[in-house]
């Protein structure tokens, strides 16, 4: 039987968009938790989703990491180009064990751009102590600058939290063939 | 600065304590050897209300500022309070 896709209006811009978004979001989920693997660190992702886009767990321990991936397109800006993420504030100001970690990833040309890596509470002290993002609508908005190898916003430097994989150090016997970024 | 402000976040298995952010500020010009920054989770097998865990106030208050029980009181005592709807769910009893 021949199907007919007469019923189904073409997506308009808005549509079209929104799916990109969704492509985009996703790949920055499967990037960061590459990064993770790479470190030698296990990934696991919640069948629904309801706040924390990734588990990260030590296999040896069973040490546990809520992860919450934030992805953007970056918009050139100069010499140096930008990226804009919505965080809920309720989630920022949420206290839980094991607590929550936002990872930021842009997405600028054909690669990933620094990652930028902060504790749920770091976050909220830039936002609460020295401005950091703005409120809107029960979100805080942070553009986020990437310029020179240095990441800020507005003029509050971030670059302690560029890259930072501190608390995920490389395992040894793991992720030893291909050194991550 | 009023109160030293005792963040909380339940949850099923128990409930997790830190200092605010604005609290950590205050403390670390006033407090010589301030704890690092660090939360504590009291662990609860059975699923409790937030104020059954007022018993532990002062005890809390202490391992996370390092401050002794009459610091506390000098510096004007502490609360507890849920940091999303700033909700103040117990406090110290006041200094006589």
């Amino acid at each position: 039987m021949a199907r007919s896709c007469s019923s189904r209006p073409p997506p308009d811009k808005e549509d079209l968009s929104n799916r990109s978004n969704l492509y985009v979001g996703r790949a920055g989920q499967l990037a960061v938790m590459g990064e993770f693997l790479l470190r030698g660190w296990n990934v696991a992702l919640p069948e629904v989703d309801v706040g924390d886009d990734v588990f990260v767990v030590k296999d040896e321990g069973g040490d546990l990491f809520r992860i919450q991936v934030k992805t953007a397109t970056s918009k050139p800006s100069g010499k140096s180009y930008t990226a804009q993420f919505a965080i809920g504030l309720s989630q920022l100001k949420t206290l839980r064990t094991p607590d929550l970690t936002y990872v930021f990833a842009v997405r600028h040309g054909s690669n990933w751009g620094p990652y930028l890596i902060i504790a749920r509470d770091a976050l909220r002290q830039e936002h609460e102590l020295y401005r950091v993002g703005g409120a809107s609508k029960e979100q805080l908005i942070l553009r986020l600058a990437y310029e020179h190898g240095r990441v800020r916003s507005g003029k509050r430097d971030l670059n302690a939290f560029r890259n930072d994989w501190s608390r995920w150090p490389v395992l040894r016997d793991r992720g030893k063939a291909v050194k991550p970024t | 600065m009023s109160k030293i402000v005792i963040e909380v976040g339940k949850q099923m298995d128990g409930a997790t304590f830190r200092l605010s952010p604005k609290t950590r500020v205050f403390l670390s010009s006033r407090v010589k050897n301030l704890p690092p920054p660090s939360s504590v989770f009291v662990s609860r097998e059975i699923p409790s209300d937030i104020e059954q865990y007022y018993v532990l106030g002062d005890h809390l208050a202490m391992i996370l500022t390092g401050l002794g029980e009459n610091d506390l009181k000098k510096l004007g005592g502490f609360e507890f309070v849920t940091p999303v709807d700033g909700k103040v769910v117990f406090e110290s009893t006041p200094a006589r």
